[in-house]
């Protein structure tokens, strides 16, 4: 039983007050039949019976049945491409072709479930010396994996700062007051903090981990993005009405600014994949539309591509490896030729997670409760394993262990599963380094760095 | 909320879901939102919460003593779900920030909204959940703890703390 003394009977009563004047606000629920039977449940449904009958023909009917739902699906990627050069800046490559290609959808046998793997020889586990950390915390590697900042958290040993730097192995390497950080190599980074709590806008400097920050870069920014060659892309906030714009950098100096929001580096820094947006309405399910647009750093041509009515949830947006294509997920979940423009739909549900396969594939996390690869025009269902939450790259794949946001996960490598145990439910998608040897996953309440085993890679 | 489980746990003796759907859609939402305090979000959210426990419950009705726990639990993995995912667009402009693109809908400007900011402004994330779901929505500590990967003493503690991290903030009573 309870015992509460007057303040806690205080804020419960508070609490029930202002419970009772939400009720206000509670939407009217859909109709039972409407809400369970949606364009997920009717392509999950076809794929699990094309699986229990194992048929030819069964496995034609969920194809057709899945390609029938594609028709109706994601945003208007095939949509005509508005007019480049909006900023007025140079757009030296021609418009992409606008028609996404008829992929095909075929069950894969090319990936099996793994093995489950001797528990020796799991990943072993390394709790951060941090305090404060949660769903909102961010983990930025840096290229060269050697490194990582944990940021928006705060450490026992930490007098000032929300970014801690630590080396691969887990020790704290410093801190500084920053809520983002960008790395343009292994040791030096582009800072920001927001100093305007309505708006979000801030203040952005360059340092290195080891020693003195430079003075501030002029302007006033709303967030970062690093490229691996001495490229940064910053958003550059000028205020309400005019909206947001970013700088781009070149070893360190001013570029030409643009409209939009970087998004995505190319490996090389060669190609920064920018979000237009050309109108933001005020709605229930309202929309967002604009365009997905690729610059190249090196004399600021842009080619644009995608065109979606729902560009507010395109939130997975990659090159290849090789920089010769552009995956972008999210509710227009495409993949982009970066020499053609060429548009290839990946998936007509919401796409949560993208990773590329040194092979030039694509490993795709949808609402659909298995796990889908890209390859070279064609999408193939894979088995590999199921569970809601996904964490994809090169080296493997993590799902929660019971497919229930527990504190379990389940590392996928190329040689088998392992099971871990981590503190706390994982809050925060787990960040890979960039050598696949080593990943950090946000807790509730903590940060663990995870070492995979040396066989793995 | 007494009479709200009431009703629940009326409709599981049919096992049929939909009494179930339609005597928990509100609470589920109230608490979806709380959470995220945005209300496309929480009609998403809860939703899908929905969506995923007649699924479940098609193959196996649920069988516990209280239904509204379970939905809770469906409805905080899918939130978590969904904050993963926002983890990674922190370069997304103003104008699609959530919260910030619905600043003219009445209900994001509305008082209880407010309260909630302020109250979620004051306590750290987990307090602030101990909170709500303790004294909004009159969840055991067992529930609670259930819910939040602790035990009943840790739910307990965390309670203690975010009752003492708000004596420190009496305005947000007011």
């Amino acid at each position: 039983m309870r015992v509460e003394d007057d303040f806690e009977t205080r804020v419960g009563k508070r609490l029930g007050e202002r419970d009772h004047d939400l009720d206000a606000y509670v939407p009217r629920r859909p109709p039972l039949d409407r809400l369970i039977t949606g364009r997920r449940r009717t392509a999950t449904r076809a794929f699990q019976g094309a699986f229990a009958l194992g048929t030819t023909a069964v496995v034609a009917v969920a194809i057709a049945s899945l390609l029938m739902t594609r028709g109706s699906g994601v945003a208007d990627s095939s949509s005509a491409l508005p007019s480049a050069g909006a900023s007025g800046s140079a757009v030296s490559t021609p418009s992409p072709e606008n028609t996404p290609s008829t992929t095909e959808i075929v069950q894969s046998p090319s990936m099996p479930i793994p093995p489950t793997l001797d528990p020796a020889k799991s990943p072993r586990l390394a709790t951060l010396a941090v305090s404060d950390v949660n769903a909102n915390s961010l983990v930025r590697w840096v290229p060269d994996s050697s490194a990582f900042a944990l940021i928006n958290v705060a450490g026992p040993s930490v007098t000032h700062g929300d970014a801690i730097f630590f080396d691969a192995k887990g020790s704290q390497l410093g801190a500084i007051d920053a809520t983002d950080i960008g790395w343009l190599d292994a040791h030096n980074y582009v800072a920001f903090r927001p100093t305007d709590p309505i708006t979000g806008a801030g203040t952005a400097w360059s340092g290195q981990i080891a020693g003195d920050a430079t003075p501030t870069i002029p302007g006033s920014f709303i967030g970062i993005l690093a490229g691996s060659h001495g490229t940064v892309a910053l958003s550059y906030f000028t205020d309400g009405s005019t909206g947001a714009e970013y700088a781009l950098f070149s070893d360190g100096k001013l570029g030409a600014r643009r409209p939009g929001v970087p998004m995505a580096w190319s490996g090389d820094g060669a190609m920064l994949a920018v979000l237009h947006v050309t109108q933001a309405q005020v709605s229930v399910g309202g929309s967002d539309s604009g365009w997905i647009e690729i610059t190249r750093a090196a004399d600021g041509s842009a080619r644009q591509a995608i065109r979606s009515t729902r560009v507010g949830r395109l939130d997975r947006v990659s090159f290849s490896p090789d920089g010769r294509y552009l995956a972008v997920g999210g509710d227009a979940s495409s993949v982009i030729e970066v020499s053609t423009g060429h548009v290839d739909r990946l998936a007509t549900t919401y796409v949560r997670s993208l990773g590329w396969k040194p092979d030039g594939s694509i490993l795709v996390d949808t609402n659909e409760p298995y796990l889908s690869l890209w390859r070279a025009g064609s999408i193939e269902q894979t088995d590999l394993v199921s569970g809601w939450y996904w964490s994809l790259s090169s080296a493997g794949v993590i799902a929660d262990g019971d497919g229930q946001a527990s504190a379990r996960l389940t590392v996928y490598l190329g040689d088998g599963a392992r099971s871990l145990d981590l503190p706390a439910t994982v809050s925060s998608w787990p960040a890979w380094a960039g050598d696949g040897r080593s990943l950090v996953a946000i807790c509730e309440g903590s940060a663990v760095l995870i070492a995979l085993p040396a066989s793995s890679s | 909320m007494r009479e709200a489980s009431l009703l629940v746990r009326e409709a599981e003796v049919g096992h049929s879901f939909e009494p179930v759907y339609a005597a928990a859609w509100p609470r589920v939402f109230r608490y979806v939102w709380v959470l995220v305090r945005n209300r496309e979000d929480a009609e998403d959210l809860t939703a899908e919460t929905f969506r995923r426990a007649y699924d479940s419950w098609s193959s196996k009705p649920f069988a516990g003593p209280d239904v509204i726990p379970w939905l809770l639990l469906i409805a905080r993995r899918l939130v978590i779900n969904r904050a993963r995912r926002r983890a990674l667009v922190a370069w997304v402009p103003l104008s699609l920030a959530s919260g910030v693109k619905d600043m003219n809908d009445h209900f994001s400007q509305s008082e209880v909204t407010l309260w909630f900011g302020a109250l979620a402004k004051v306590l750290t994330t987990r307090q602030y959940e101990v909170l709500v779901l303790r004294y909004q929505f009159d969840i055991s500590d067992g529930d609670i703890g259930r819910l939040m990967n602790l035990s009943e003493a840790g739910v307990r503690s965390l309670s203690f703390r975010a009752l003492e991290a708000l004596r420190h903030h009496p305005e947000v009573l007011e």
